[in-house]
């Protein structure tokens, strides 16, 4: 980030210790305004934890907090310009839909008839005009969602967190309610941030992901440069499903780096790689998506490829999996579209060859 | 029926029998017209007639309620107290100690706490000179001691089951930390606030050992009339007592019981 | 962790409100539960005497105008060497003892067929245990010396279907303390087994049973290990209080029946000896603390296991 444009959110060196448990270990974070963010990471990563910091409802061990310029670090959570959306919801089952919504509002001391008209329309925003005097217990996973949405969102927060807003969805309206968060983000403005375990909610939803491991960011980036351009084993194995061979550095200078990799068929240049290398054991990954898959010898001279026998295979309807044993012993999965209705199709034992492009492939540090 | 369903429908019989009967013999004897406890002279409600014109057993009734309720109306708001900090607050300096003294008046047997709580009032009388004489005042702070342990337990497990984030919510939508004790956590758990009300008001009424410890002259609870009658022998008047007490209980409980009963199966519904 | 209860808030009023929810309780039971035990502690190290109060000051003042310290273990050691002590504690222990493991066999069979029995019928079965549990413990007690008295309800019916031709001895004796002690406490023991069982998972059983194990064998590999936590804690819910038991010896046991409540209570009223029975008192702490910490223990694994 540029440094004229300055960031909505600063996190400074802010870590969280639980006794001798470090949660969250000196992370550093600009989120700009307007901006859907997501924190991914497995479960006990410290990413809920440093939700939680910015919601106030923890206090960091140490580092600072600014949001919109002012320091927020020991702010309580009732006098931050943010609100929070919980896991699960925590609607006041004691409450009406609208009392629910209306909380924050009264809180503040706002005159009744703005708060009836505020909540109304924030009703329909989510859809549940017709929901106001329902208790939570009186709606479905979806409808308690958006209640909740409505809830966090009524005192026009300057940033608003979700924690794993969709996990307690079923799958079809996981997707829906993603294009809607989406849509009510566009409308409002407000700057998202998500917490979220799952890597597909991360990339549908996000201008930009954080991932998290072990209370620190492994990586911080666009969807697309994450998965296309992990920046280590950990982020390329954890987005998405790659393969992973261990490969051997025969030559390297500026333009051109020449390794050795038994499982793709012995010596790989990588023009430009981009990177400095330190190490001569590497890593070389391939997304399965990238591998073409055919009973047919590519002609194609710049293709790279081996030879291998169909092991297993998965049918999923709208593509295959293939999992190959190459002439060198390793297993190469491999994802295909399956385009065409009636096919010459692979199966068990058949003899194929995997070829992928040069540019597919994504060379690891070890 | 099966090997198995019949002995366990035997136990069940037996078990109920051995409960019920000797609480279905004492109201059938209360209505006996004999003065001879266990020899039926008729139908007759003369023990109750009795039992109404019997100023001293009217007056230790009255005393018993008086001191009932002031005891489960203090125990429910510092039991609650209690339970808030053991649910709530993870660490504070002397947390072993609270969770200690909460837990320890659960266990400890009641002629330890009765004699203790005396021992405390001698000593007090002996060195401020309050309370200057034992009687409802210091059976009601009695009272009130064990039973807010009751109390506690009950709001501290009702309060584990409320998840927290409810509250952090209420916090982060503006609410200061005691709005949203009266805002979100009272109205929660206010059931269990009855409860704990209902549980210290009969724990009260019926508590005899540490109330004979603490009690001074003048000052005589039901429970102490009753015993000090029946310890001479069975007499029918209790019989009577026994009854309208023991009714008592089962409307409530059974009220109880009709009013969770219905809470469940609105829930069960939506 | 953040909380309603920590200070997120250094303001005053904040501060103050806070602090006063965990003053209030702490201090009333510091003053009413834990400053009279150790006043008991202090009174069960001082000498007897004839004076108002009955006991020697724990600061006494010397004739130089010093003070010292005066304590004695005379009233323990005289607990150990008056036999009639150790044999009222072995009795209240064997006494609570065997009232347990009686009432564990009758409040098991129950507790289970509540747990097994269909939804309405199982409500009204566990109403109908709980309903004596609210009920006065001195009534429930006393209705069983009309039914246990020599020319009682049980005697007369004993006699009239011939299987007697004497009345039996039987209010006043300990097998009347035991009948007393098992049906007063027998709520305590289901509540807690039925609560244990009714979690049980029958798709356990079954499972037990597709694999070969026959009736009994399913419930003694599957179902009682499993139901071992609702055990201990009926177990032990009734045999901590039952041991310090005033009210059922006195009311329902002889002269003879030698349990440490009473004795406690006597020693105090009648012989007026504050020190003696504050010892007896310090000493059946003790011998609580035992079961105490262990039922402790076992309830904090089941939460640990749970979580």
């Amino acid at each position: 980030m540029s440094e004229n444009e300055k960031a909505f959110i600063q996190i400074r060196e802010i870590s969280k210790h639980f006794g001798d448990v470090i949660a969250v270990n000196k992370v550093d974070l600009d989120i700009k305004k307007g901006e859907l963010f997501s924190i991914l990471g497995a479960s006990g990563s410290g990413k809920t934890t440093l939700l939680r910091m910015m919601a106030g409802l923890e206090i960091p061990t140490e580092g600072k907090i600014f949001i919109d310029g002012v320091d927020m670090t020991n702010v309580p959570p009732y006098k931050r310009p943010v609100n929070i959306m919980f896991q699960n919801y925590a609607l006041f089952p004691h409450m009406t839909v609208f009392d629910n919504i209306a909380y924050g509002l009264k809180k503040d001391g706002i005159a009744k008839d703005v708060i009836d008209e505020k909540v109304n329309k924030m009703l329909a925003l989510v859809k549940l005009s017709d929901y106001g005097k329902r208790r939570p217990n009186q709606l479905s996973g979806g409808q308690s969602q958006r209640v909740a949405l409505a809830r966090s969102l009524i005192k026009e927060p300057k940033v608003l967190l979700l924690d794993e807003p969709l996990a307690a969805l079923d799958k079809k309206l996981r997707q829906s309610t993603q294009f809607e968060l989406i849509d009510i983000q566009e409308e409002l403005g407000v700057t998202f941030v998500i917490v979220t375990h799952d890597q597909e909610e991360a990339m549908t939803l996000s201008d930009r992901i954080a991932v998290m491991e072990e209370g620190e960011f492994v990586q911080i980036g666009t969807p697309n440069s994450i998965y296309e351009h992990p920046n280590s084993k950990f982020v390329a194995d954890f987005i998405g499903n790659i393969n992973m061979f261990d490969a051997k550095v025969t030559s390297s200078n500026e333009q051109e780096l020449a390794l050795a990799c038994k499982a793709l068929g012995g010596e790989i240049i990588i023009q430009n790689p981009g990177q400095t290398i330190h190490s001569t054991e590497l890593s070389v990954a391939l997304r399965p998506e990238k591998v073409i898959i055919d009973k047919q010898q590519p002609s194609d001279e710049d293709h790279y490829y081996v030879k291998g026998v169909v092991e297993d295979f998965g049918y999923f309807g709208n593509l295959s999996i293939f999992r190959v044993r190459t002439s060198s012993g390793d297993i190469v999965q491999v994802s295909k579209q399956n385009r065409v209705r009636i096919e010459d199709t692979i199966t068990w034992e058949d003899e194929v060859y995997l070829s992928w492009e040069q540019e597919s492939l994504i060379v690891l540090d070890n | 029926m099966n090997q198995r369903s019949t002995f366990i429908f035997t136990m069940l019989c037996f078990g109920f029998a051995f409960l019920y009967i000797p609480i279905v013999l004492v109201i059938i004897y209360s209505f006996n017209d004999s003065k001879l406890v266990t020899v039926w002279g008729g139908w007759s409600i003369r023990w109750y007639m009795e039992l109404f014109s019997n100023e001293n057993i009217l007056n230790a009734a009255l005393l018993s309620f008086r001191i009932a309720a002031i005891t489960a109306t203090a125990a429910t708001i510092f039991g609650t107290m209690a339970g808030l900090i053991l649910a709530r607050l993870r660490e504070f300096r002397g947390r072993m100690l609270f969770t200690g003294m909460i837990a320890s008046p659960l266990v400890m047997p009641e002629v330890i706490t009765g004699l203790s709580l005396l021992l405390l009032f001698v000593s007090l009388q002996n060195f401020i000179g309050w309370p200057s004489q034992r009687g409802m005042n210091t059976i009601t702070i009695a009272h009130i001691t064990f039973s807010m342990a009751y109390v506690a337990v009950i709001i501290q497990s009702r309060l584990t089951e409320v998840n927290e984030s409810l509250e952090e919510a209420a916090m982060d939508l503006g609410a200061k930390p005691a709005r949203v004790i009266w805002d979100i956590t009272l109205p929660i758990i206010l059931p269990a606030m009855i409860s704990g009300w209902l549980l210290a008001f009969t724990l009260s009424l019926d508590d005899l050992v540490i109330s004979s410890f603490v009690s001074g002259p003048g000052a005589t609870t039901l429970p102490m009339l009753i015993f000090s009658k029946v310890r001479l022998g069975v007499s029918p008047d209790i019989n009577a007592l026994a009854t309208i007490l023991i009714l008592m209980v089962t409307v409530g409980v059974c009220i109880a019981a009709w009013i969770i009963n219905r809470q469940k199966e609105s829930k069960a519904i939506s | 962790m953040s909380g309603l209860l920590i200070n997120v808030d250094n303001s005053f009023r904040e501060r103050l409100w806070k602090n006063l929810i965990i003053a209030i309780p702490y201090f009333w039971l510091l003053l009413f539960f834990l400053a009279p035990f150790l006043i008991v502690l202090k009174i069960s190290l001082a000498d007897p005497i004839i004076a108002q109060p009955p006991f020697t000051p724990l600061f006494q003042d010397n004739d130089d105008g010093s003070m010292s310290i005066y304590t004695t273990f005379d009233n323990y050691l005289f607990l150990f060497q008056d036999s009639l002590y150790l044999v009222t504690y072995l009795s209240s222990v064997k006494l609570a003892f065997i009232s347990t493991v009686l009432a564990l066999f009758i409040g098991y069979p129950i507790a289970y067929g509540i747990a097994r029995s269909p939804q309405p019928t199982r409500n009204i079965l566990l109403l109908l245990v709980v309903i004596p549990f609210w009920i006065s413990f001195l009534l429930r007690v006393y209705a069983w010396m009309g039914i246990l008295k020599t020319k009682g309800l049980l005697n007369g019916f004993l006699l009239w279907i011939g299987i007697i031709d004497q009345p039996l001895e039987l209010l006043y004796t300990d097998t009347a303390v035991y009948i007393g002690m098992i049906y007063s406490y027998l709520p305590f023991m289901i509540l807690p087994l039925y609560a244990n069982l009714e979690k049980l998972d029958i798709r356990l059983l079954e499972a037990a049973s597709d694999l070969g194990a026959r009736r009994w064998e399913v419930f003694k590999d599957v179902t009682l290990p499993l139901s071992m936590p609702g055990i201990i804690a009926g177990c032990c819910l009734m045999f901590i209080p039952a041991i310090g038991e005033y009210v059922i010896p006195t009311l329902l046991g002889g002269a003879d029946t030698l349990m440490i409540g009473r004795v406690l209570f006597d020693e105090f009223f009648l012989n007026r000896d504050w020190p003696v029975a504050s010892a007896v008192a310090i000493v059946l702490v003790l011998l609580l603390v035992l079961p105490i910490v262990y039922f402790q223990k076992r309830q904090n694994q089941e939460l640990w296991s749970e979580s």
